[in-house]
């Protein structure tokens, strides 16, 4: 299986390559462009050595994720933090030891050799862990949303602006071959004008993680995202994926949106909703319609992407044209002549057709796709940083889709009709 | 249990049989994509439908033929005098 993946991954890079020499599509996927560049930061000898902060579940992951390629890019795993001790024995276990353990941040910000640490943890812990790390002189992956508030957001930003740093956001779906495929479809006038989006994330649960027993005071830090204080939930925890790819979608940012929330289901002591709608309008009219739960998973996640000449499906790998293949002429002669002997004789109701969704199953946006994008984003993250730069609307794809999250809770919270403030263009 | 022989000319027959059934599927796919206006590669591309609609000819083909026998047996025993 690791051989596959490893094919695979090298057919990718392969592609990417190819993506990054032509000018149209490193207009849209400019974060491509390293991949054919010069390095200018650390020589391919020279071991890239990355701290990690934050190793709870989504922290492991990317740990895990790193040590699959660490070996193959010469990249060091050197210290790990965490605060949590469960967490901070996980990461000296999956280290095996070998990487320096803290459990305050400040203290792995000492370390004078690192080039740069990947923030993994809870969303209000970013803002200081990000700024602190740039200042230190690192660069930075930092899981998406960016922060808790917007003018947190701005100020990471300017960190970053101002350090000449990196600042990537964990928005994988920018490094995944089927989204890259897909985009580079839609810009291309593959699916007509885009005129309309829909997302939506539903699940079924909580969200709520075991406390040890005997400590309650250990329920705010587990269970992070359901309070107000620390997380947007919906809005930064999940929207911010599907943000990141409509901006993505229509190379462009959003001028307004609406949004409503609520509390309906799970009502055992959460703060934040877990039930929410929003629509977000962009310049040339475009509507982004958005909805998420937390009590029914049957529709589960997806990006549909509806313009005038098709539609696509990006979560489900899908495109559908407007004007479908006809069926192979044996199968339509055989329909023909089940209708003609089937046929139903209307004896009263409904004197029109209804309009239901087209059976049509559509084509691949991308064949034999077997990748992991978180993977594929922090071997881009090594890259950056071998070159000593990122593609700045890498930063800026992260920069608005968690400025306009955080917008639409406050259009939640508000109930009004909510505009970019001009303080936090960029 | 008595063995179930089928003989060569039997075989034969049947696979006669099929050879038509499937030789007018075949005519049938060329008369759709002229009916339809459709791509000549279909004669190839889509020649595992062709196969299926030939099977289920013969199926139904062989039921016919197993019904109509066993219809032409009853009767038989009916006419047949007493003894």
């Amino acid at each position: 299986m690791d051989n596959l993946f490893l094919i695979n991954r090298r057919e990718f890079l392969k592609k990417i390559s190819a993506f990054a020499g032509s000018t149209a599509v490193v207009a849209s996927m400019p974060w491509l462009k390293t991949f054919s560049n010069d390095l200018h930061g650390k020589s391919p000898n020279e071991k890239v050595r990355l701290g990690v902060i934050g190793v709870g579940d989504r922290g492991r992951a990317l740990l895990l994720n790193l040590q699959a390629f660490m070996n193959e890019a010469n990249v060091e795993i050197a210290a790990v933090c965490d605060n949590y001790e469960p967490n901070y024995q996980r990461a000296i276990n999956i280290t095996g030891g070998k990487a320096k353990a803290f459990y305050d941040y400040r203290k792995l910000l000492e370390m004078k050799d690192l080039d740069g640490v990947i923030i993994a943890t809870p969303l209000h812990e970013h803002k200081r862990m990000t700024i602190d790390a740039l200042n230190a002189g690192m660069h930075v992956f930092c899981e998406k949303a960016m922060a808790r508030s917007i003018d947190d957001v701005k100020l990471m930003y300017d960190a970053h602006v101002e350090t000449k740093k990196i600042l990537q956001t964990g928005h994988q779906r920018m490094f995944s071959p089927v989204y890259l495929t897909a985009i580079d479809k839609i810009h291309s006038g593959g699916l007509g004008q885009v005129t309309h989006m829909r997302a939506f994330w539903h699940r079924n649960g909580d969200w709520r993680r075991p406390v040890p027993k005997g400590h309650p005071e250990l329920d705010r830090k587990i269970n992070w995202r359901l309070y107000d204080e620390y997380s947007a939930g919906l809005f930064t925890e999940l929207l911010s994926h599907q943000m990141q790819v409509a901006n993505w979608v229509k190379k462009s940012y959003p001028v307004s949106v609406v949004a409503n929330g609520s509390i309906n289901f799970w009502k055992q002591g959460r703060e934040v909703y877990d039930d929410i709608a929003c629509i977000f309008d962009y310049e040339d009219g475009t509507q982004f319609v958005y909805d998420s739960i937390n009590s029914n998973k049957h529709y589960g996640i997806e990006e549909q992407i509806l313009g005038s000449k098709g539609t696509m499906e990006l979560e489900m790998n899908k495109i559908y044209s407007e004007t479908p293949p006809p069926p192979p002429a044996i199968l339509n002669l055989i329909n023909d002549i089940e209708k003609g002997v089937f046929r139903t004789i209307p004896i009263g109701g409904a004197s029109w057709i209804p309009e239901t969704a087209s059976n049509y199953h559509g084509e691949f946006i991308e064949q034999n796709y077997k990748m992991d994008e978180s993977k594929l984003q922090l071997e881009a993250f090594v890259r950056y940083i071998r070159e000593d730069k990122a593609p700045e609307e890498l930063t800026l794809q992260g920069y608005y889709s968690s400025v306009w999250v955080l917008l639409a809770e406050q259009a939640a919270k508000t109930r009004e009709r909510v505009e970019l403030p001009k303080k936090y263009l960029v | 249990m008595r063995d179930l022989i089928i003989k060569k000319e039997i075989l034969r027959r049947e696979f006669i049989i099929w050879m038509v059934l499937f030789a007018l599927s075949f005519v049938l796919n060329l008369f759709a994509i002229i009916k339809y206006n459709s791509n000549w590669m279909e004669l190839i591309t889509q020649i595992h439908i062709v196969l299926f609609i030939s099977l289920f000819l013969y199926a139904f083909s062989a039921i016919v033929r197993i019904l109509y026998s066993g219809l032409r047996n009853l009767y038989r025993s009916f006419k047949k005098p007493a003894e």
